[in-house]
């Protein structure tokens, strides 16, 4: 798999404060990343380095293989990026909003106007100016800006804020598609968690400028498997037990002594009874599992940030 | 820069504002002309010369000219024009290029009512006159009054009205690091209007300082610059086209030295 971008110990201050501490992540191409973090807690910052509208404090920037300055203004041309809120004219239509960027980025024929509005849902709005647009119709013509001229890397700041829920299904099957069909790279960050569940291949938290995690859909699916969690001062005899008398294997002896046992979820007072007629003391039993949702705040820290 | 350019030229199309402006200047232009022929018809007042000024080019740019760059930069800002061009690879010494060259055609498109008007006038052979008054368009207007113009004249005529032109576009050329800095119409068009004001006042002290004299000639606001006419010389209107491009060469420079690591936001 291509890398794409990667980033090396990206560190960026405003006014003495750091927004971004010493961030390292790697793109690969054909993924979706949903970048994840509360508000203020640098994934804007780090788009923006992506894009050159800011500069790293310190650290580097390789983007498809290339470092430096001029190299990377170079790369940039293969990147499309919606940032904040999709900039738009507001005195121009739709078309002539994309005819604006298309004549920017030196792509000829105006078919792909067309083609994108339509792939975004704004074909039939004519001559209805961009200052007249709903935030959702906002937001589908800055996506369909940031497509233009098929970009191998897409980063889209927040794209389904103020999308209706049809809105939503169609930007995520139309990321989905594009990742599939033009192996398209995608960073996305959103505050819709279960969303981003859905739509990401890939995920990185952030938090007050760090990294805290990237993990790919089937690691966190793993994290937030549902599972019976079990403790008790004896986890070697526990496991044996669970072989021996439940006859599984599908359970695992986490870090902290606590065991996940993935079978048995609907029959947890079988999974009990065994264990104390084994003679396991049993300090804890508990049905657990965790939506990304869940993930993401027990990785930043726990309800304490909620 | 060339994409720049073409999307900075469509967008100026598209600009409301701009055709507002140059409804402005056009209805200026007229009532400039028209006020300058009836003072000397003593039909309307020479008290009237003043009001007429406002009516003239350098007070007409010297606001209008502001909100040119405010249209064509801070706008940009506004609507994230600048932010893509960057993101999707235009260096940041192409978009300055990019909206200088622009800016610089949307001024003379807003002068070119003055010129037009200018001439017109000039081809009557009637006598303009504004008072002492006169800077510009309007100088050159009043000092070739009553007489009807030769063809080789007319030629000179088009000359200096395109080194004025090239003039006002230098002047004017400030506001290009004003508005990438400031990013906020409003000030650019205040500040430009200011400074536009001082060096006005600022002229009046060449006579007793030889040397201000010496350093403002370098500039497109000193010299003789603004008070061209067919009776210039050749040696004054190519210095004052070389002042002009060396002054908008060092607003390229400024501009390109502020915004070249400024984050864009």
């Amino acid at each position: 798999m291509q890398r794409i971008l990667h980033a090396d110990r990206l560190t960026k201050t405003y006014s003495g404060v750091q927004s971004l501490h010493d961030v390292s992540i790697t793109l690969e191409s054909g993924r979706i990343y949903g970048l994840i973090g509360q508000n203020g807690a640098g994934k804007t910052t780090l788009m923006r380095l992506i894009t050159g509208l800011a500069f790293p404090t310190s650290g580097s920037l390789e983007l498809f293989g290339h470092t430096g300055e001029n190299a990377l203004q170079i790369e940039r041309k293969r990147i499309g990026a919606m940032i904040e809120n999709p900039g738009l004219v507001p005195h121009m239509t739709a078309a002539e909003n994309l005819r604006l960027h298309r004549i920017m980025r030196g792509i000829p024929g105006s078919d792909v106007e067309g083609e994108l509005l339509g792939l975004v849902g704004l074909a039939e709005t004519g001559k209805k100016k961009a200052k007249d647009f709903s935030l959702g119709m906002k937001q589908r013509l800055g996506i369909a800006i940031a497509l233009l001229g098929s970009p191998e890397l897409l980063i889209l700041d927040e794209p389904i804020n103020g999308l209706d829920p049809l809105g939503v299904v169609e930007v995520r099957n139309l990321l989905k598609r594009l990742c599939e069909e033009q192996q398209m790279t995608i960073l996305i960050s959103s505050h819709n968690l279960p969303e981003l569940y859905q739509t990401a291949t890939d995920y990185i938290i952030i938090h007050k400028g760090e990294i805290m995690q990237t993990l790919t859909l089937a690691q966190l699916e793993e994290r937030c498997k549902h599972h019976l969690l079990i403790r008790c001062p004896q986890p070697e005899k526990l496991a044996s037990v669970l072989e021996m008398k439940l006859n599984t294997k599908n359970f695992k002896v986490m870090p902290d002594q606590a065991v996940k046992l993935y079978d048995y979820l609907d029959d947890k007072e079988r999974v009990a009874r065994v264990l104390v007629e084994s003679g396991i003391i049993v300090t804890h039993l508990s049905s657990e599992g965790d939506s990304l949702e869940d993930y993401f705040i027990s990785t930043i820290g726990g309800g304490q940030h909620v | 820069m060339y994409n720049l350019m073409w999307a900075d030229m469509f967008q100026l199309r598209k600009s409301v504002m701009m055709k507002v402006l140059l409804g402005i200047t056009t209805v200026s232009a007229v009532i400039m002309a028209v006020m300058a022929y009836l003072i000397p018809q003593e039909k309307i007042a020479d008290s009237m010369a003043g009001l007429g000024f406002m009516f003239s080019d350098v007070n007409m740019t010297s606001i209008l000219g502001a909100v040119v760059a405010s249209v064509i930069i801070c706008s940009d800002f506004d609507h994230k024009v600048i932010h893509h061009a960057v993101a999707t690879g235009h260096s940041r010494g192409a978009v300055i290029a990019s909206k200088a060259a622009v800016f610089s055609c949307a001024l003379a498109v807003i002068l070119l009512p003055y010129a037009v008007i200018t001439g017109i006038a000039l081809g009557t052979g009637s006598e303009f006159n504004m008072g002492a008054v006169s800077l510009g368009f309007l100088h050159l207007l009043t000092s070739k009054a009553g007489a009807a113009m030769s063809a080789p004249e007319v030629w000179k005529l088009l000359a200096v009205m395109l080194t004025l032109i090239m003039v006002y576009v230098a002047q004017l050329s400030l506001c290009v690091p004003l508005a990438l800095v400031l990013r906020r119409p409003v000030l650019v068009v205040a500040i430009y209007y200011g400074f536009s004001i001082l060096t006005g006042q600022l002229a009046g002290l060449r006579e007793s300082y030889p040397l201000f004299d010496r350093i403002s000639a370098w500039t497109p606001y000193g010299g003789n610059y603004s008070f061209l006419t067919l009776d210039t010389g050749a040696g004054e209107i190519l210095e004052a086209i070389a002042v002009s491009l060396l002054f908008v060469a060092a607003m390229l420079a400024v501009s390109y030295g502020s915004f070249r690591k400024a984050d864009i936001k």
